[in-house]
């Protein structure tokens, strides 16, 4: 008679299996290979579930080189072959799992937050995601940058026994785990590949702006002297074209930026009241200035927009301008213009910075 | 950088720290496929071990028939029989003999690339002029290869799962191995000489009629190969009568899981003189499971992209599987969908092109090529998804999968709502655009007001850059990530076209007012568009 116990269990055959189930995170009862998990003839090791805001991640791009405990995890009779087998075994979940929602690196859902006024729980803005979710890919494209530049050294720190030749094959992971991060943060519908639709979106809304603001300031110094009669119809264009932006578009605009261009909304609803023409022409046509060089204004440095195509040109950048940007390809988002503006206006050199 | 263990993790540990190692005799090396694990990827092996192990039984082998031949010396003995006949001087014949296996298979074991099986018992030799003998405390030990082929069902669809295929080495225990199988021809009258088996391998004895006949003791080591062979032949029968049990069920009238064992006997299987050394294909340790489902090693194959019907068993043949019988298979198949179907990986339901993407329509401009989906063909696609998963089967573990898979999509779906709010403001977006445009066109129509005025509008509105802004507008709606139909809006362009080409506004005015017309029905249909994408995302939710 054959005695058996389940593969989940088997982490109890040694202290030190015990101890890489801990360190990699063991899913005892239902771990399977599906779930990020791998089996070894001494237990089934599988990525631990993320808690992205307490960020602690499955898919740890430390994982890629080792950074375990190895000598309470395999104890010391770890020989090279093992070690370079358990190395490139991990490195190969991470790669496999970074995108995973559970087990991986990266959380693109809207989370939670508890709104400062109402103390009540709800779902992020779209600016304090913008914020957030940019935030976490330029840390971990930053965490990647440093895993390149440092792969033989932090590999030789933690996994010593992983032979100097087996790096090229080992840093082949890491690059395929960086592409597979870049890809599933392209997505447009499940990465944040739509943000920069969106974006493309505010600027096609801004070039409609700009024509019908064009019309709107000859309307008012032109025509309204002939047709007075025209004031309330001009000034309804002016705000509703600007608000067709604003309402749509505003998180890409800084708070103080939308609040100026509220006042000059705010001033030209007053101007229903002025009776003396001379002035109304004079002060729609200031406020008609106002508001065009604000909208024309939205990649200035003080702007979000700025700063997100910065965060933007360095997540799926590589720091060497000599290189054609990863955003323009036709895989990425060749087939939008804004993409090309994205490279421009955006500055990454902060990040690049070591 | 220091691993903060989770709360299950650190329980995990001190459990285990207080434990201990296990003792030796309790660890196996196999998962067991049960209700708590019903995800083992080893349960069919084990099965198979086991009814190997429990279905084993005592079979006889026929072995070659051994000639014989006896001839009496002239001169001794009577020349007729009592009855008058003649007695025959000589005589030739084929013995028919057989030897019995033993009884007890005390261990089958399969490996990764190689099986094991060690037989324990008696052997019993009889037939035709043999002597009943039996052997006590035998043993035989195999080891097989991985054959090339799979193991067949009794209709002939292969299995999934590879034939033993050849001995690699066999090792024998036991008086059996070195003793003679005694042979004993009775005679009449006379000294006789018999000579048993074939060339080369004979032994001869002589006796006398009168003394009871002769006596021979034939050495086992003469058929000690083909005794071997016959029956490691008849380990890989029983070996195969496990595997049809094990993947497609005990048969309904299982006398013929017998029957087909006893067949053995008289019918030789073709995959005898098919057997090749074989290795398992080389899996790298890291594989991507998901990528691939194999069955066994001997099967396996690239999954494309899962999809909600392979979470009841179905789609096997999208993995070249589907000519594997029984239900063992498509359990695992729809398991395995489950852990898989919302990947973010490219297999995965959301994450593969086609989700993405899909070919134009005849009627579509784009068509032959493809296109981005809109947002409300993704959402329809979530939504019929959510249907498929939330739909109840009887079947406990396809019922399971359905479970899972359906937790598993929603998360990704949640990951959707931020695309599919920034869809719905894009298309909020073009009504609005649609709304100035209209209201542009309504203030050229307005006779109301001065000529000068409309005339105004009318320039502005087909000046070059604003023509060229709006021809450029349609391929930016299709690349945008949605696709969207602007026809009226180049109405709007030919209309400026003309204008700028010589004709007046007063002679434009008919087509201005029909352009305005269908410039709203345009616009309303973007306003359908936004208004699907609203319901569909709330029936996605209803059904969560």
């Amino acid at each position: 008679m054959k005695q058996r116990i389940s593969r989940g269990r088997l982490c109890r055959v040694g202290l030190s299996a015990a101890v890489l189930c801990a360190v990699l995170g063991v899913h005892g009862a239902t771990a399977s290979a599906q779930e990020c998990s791998m089996r070894y003839s001494f237990g089934t090791v599988q990525l631990p579930l993320s808690d992205y805001p307490a960020k602690r991640y499955g898919a740890d791009l430390g994982l890629l080189y080792g950074q375990w405990e190895w000598r309470t995890t395999f104890g010391l009779q770890v020989d090279v072959a093992k070690a370079l087998r358990y190395v490139r075994d991990v490195a190969g979940l991470v790669r496999h799992c970074i995108g995973d929602f559970r087990r991986g690196r990266l959380d693109f859902g809207r989370r939670q937050v508890v709104d400062e006024e109402s103390q009540t729980p709800r779902a992020e803005t779209d600016d304090e995601y913008f914020e957030r979710v940019l935030d976490e890919l330029v840390e971990i494209r930053r965490e990647f940058a440093f895993v390149e530049l440092e792969y033989a050294a932090r590999l030789r720190a933690n996994a010593p026994l992983v032979p100097t030749n087996a790096i090229p094959s080992l840093k082949s992971i890491v690059n395929e785990t960086l592409l597979a991060m870049m890809e599933r943060s392209a997505n447009r519908t499940t990465g944040i590949g739509w943000i920069i639709v969106h974006l493309q979106g505010l600027e096609e809304a801004i070039e409609d702006f700009h024509r019908a603001h064009e019309l709107t300031r000859e309307l008012i110094t032109v025509y309204l002297r002939q047709s007075p009669s025209l004031r309330d119809p001009i000034i309804d264009r002016l705000i509703d074209n600007t608000n067709e932006v604003m309402d749509e578009y505003g998180e890409f605009f800084s708070p103080e930026r939308r609040a100026e261009l509220q006042a000059l909304l705010d001033a030209a609803e007053e101007q229903r009241e002025e009776e003396d023409l001379e002035t109304l022409i004079a002060d729609l046509t200031e406020i008609a200035n106002d508001i065009q060089a604000r909208m024309q204004g939205r990649w200035d440095l003080d702007t979000p927009l700025r700063l997100m195509a910065s965060k933007l040109k360095f997540i799926f950048g590589s720091c060497d301008p000599t290189q054609p940007h990863r955003l323009l390809s036709d895989e990425y988002f060749g087939d939008l213009p804004v993409a090309a503006r994205i490279v421009e206006e955006g500055d990454d050199a902060e990040y690049c910075a070591r | 950088m220091k691993y903060v263990f989770s709360a299950s993790g650190l329980a995990l540990v001190a459990s285990l720290l207080s434990v201990g190692p296990e003792p030796a005799h309790a660890a196996g090396w196999r998962c067991i496929e049960d209700g708590e694990f019903p995800e083992c990827e080893d349960g069919l092996l084990n099965a198979i071990e086991d009814l190997i192990d429990e279905e084993w039984q005592a079979l006889t082998l026929s072995m070659p028939p051994m000639p014989l031949t006896c001839v009496k010396k002239p001169g001794t003995g009577r020349e007729l029989a009592p009855d008058g006949s003649e007695i025959t001087p000589q005589f030739t014949e084929q013995l028919n003999w057989s030897v019995t296996l033993p009884g007890d298979l005390r261990s089958f074991l399969l490996g990764r690339s190689t099986a094991a099986a060690d037989l324990f018992g008696s052997i019993r030799t009889s037939g035709s002029r043999f002597v009943t003998t039996t052997w006590t405390g035998q043993t035989i030990n195999y080891g097989f290869m991985e054959g090339t082929t799979d193991v067949r069902s009794l209709q002939g669809e292969p299995l999934g799962v590879a034939e033993l295929g050849a001995v690699n080495h066999t090792t024998t225990a036991g008086a059996f191995w070195t003793d003679s199988i005694p042979i004993h021809v009775e005679l009449v009258d006379g000294e006789w000489t018999c000579t048993a088996g074939p060339s080369g391998r004979r032994v001869t004895g002589t006796g006398r009629g009168e003394a009871g006949g002769v006596d021979l003791d034939y050495p086992v080591e003469w058929a000690r190969d083909n005794v071997l062979h016959l029956m490691a032949e008849a380990v890989r029968e029983q070996f195969r009568a496990a595997v049809r049990m094990a993947v497609m069920g005990p048969p309904e009238d299982c006398s013929s899981c017998h029957a087909s064992s006893n067949a053995f006997s008289t019918e030789r299987s073709p995959a005898l003189d098919a057997v090749a050394l074989a290795t398992a294909p080389d899996v790298s340790h890291a594989a991507d499971t998901c990528a691939t489902f194999f069955w066994t090693n001997s099967r396996r194959a690239f999954v494309e992209r899962y999809q909600p019907r392979y979470l009841i068993g179905q789609g096997l043949e999208d993995v070249r599987m589907g000519d594997i019988p029984g239900s063992r298979i498509r359990n695992k198949w729809s398991q395995q969908a489950s852990f898989c179907i919302a990947s973010a990986n490219r297999y995965g339901y959301f994450s593969h092109p086609d989700f993405d993407r899909m070919p134009c329509r005849s009627t579509e401009a784009c068509f032959p090529g493809t296109r981005r989906k809109k947002m409300s063909e993704r959402l329809e696609d979530v939504r019929n998804v959510a249907i498929q998963l939330s739909r109840s089967d009887s079947n406990p573990v396809y019922q399971e999968s359905l479970r899972r898979a359906k937790t598993e999509s929603y998360v990704v779906i949640d990951v959707m709502e931020s695309a599919k709010t920034a869809a719905a403001n894009f298309y909020g977006g073009l009504v609005n655009d649609y709304d100035s445009l209209i209201d542009d066109l309504t203030l050229v129509l307005d006779l109301a007001l001065p000529p000068s005025v409309r005339t105004a509008v009318f320039d502005e509105l087909c000046s070059p850059e604003n023509v060229a802004e709006l021809e450029g507008r349609e391929p930016a709606c299709i690349d945008n990530g949605e696709y969207c139909e602007l026809w009226s809006l180049f109405n709007a362009i030919q209309n400026c076209s003309e204008y700028q080409d010589g004709a007046t506004l007063a002679e434009l005015l008919d087509d201005i007012a029909e352009t305005t017309d269908h410039l709203e029905g345009e616009r309303d249909r973007h306003v359908v568009e936004v208004e699907a994408i609203q319901s569909l995302w709330a029936e996605i939710q209803d059904r969560r």
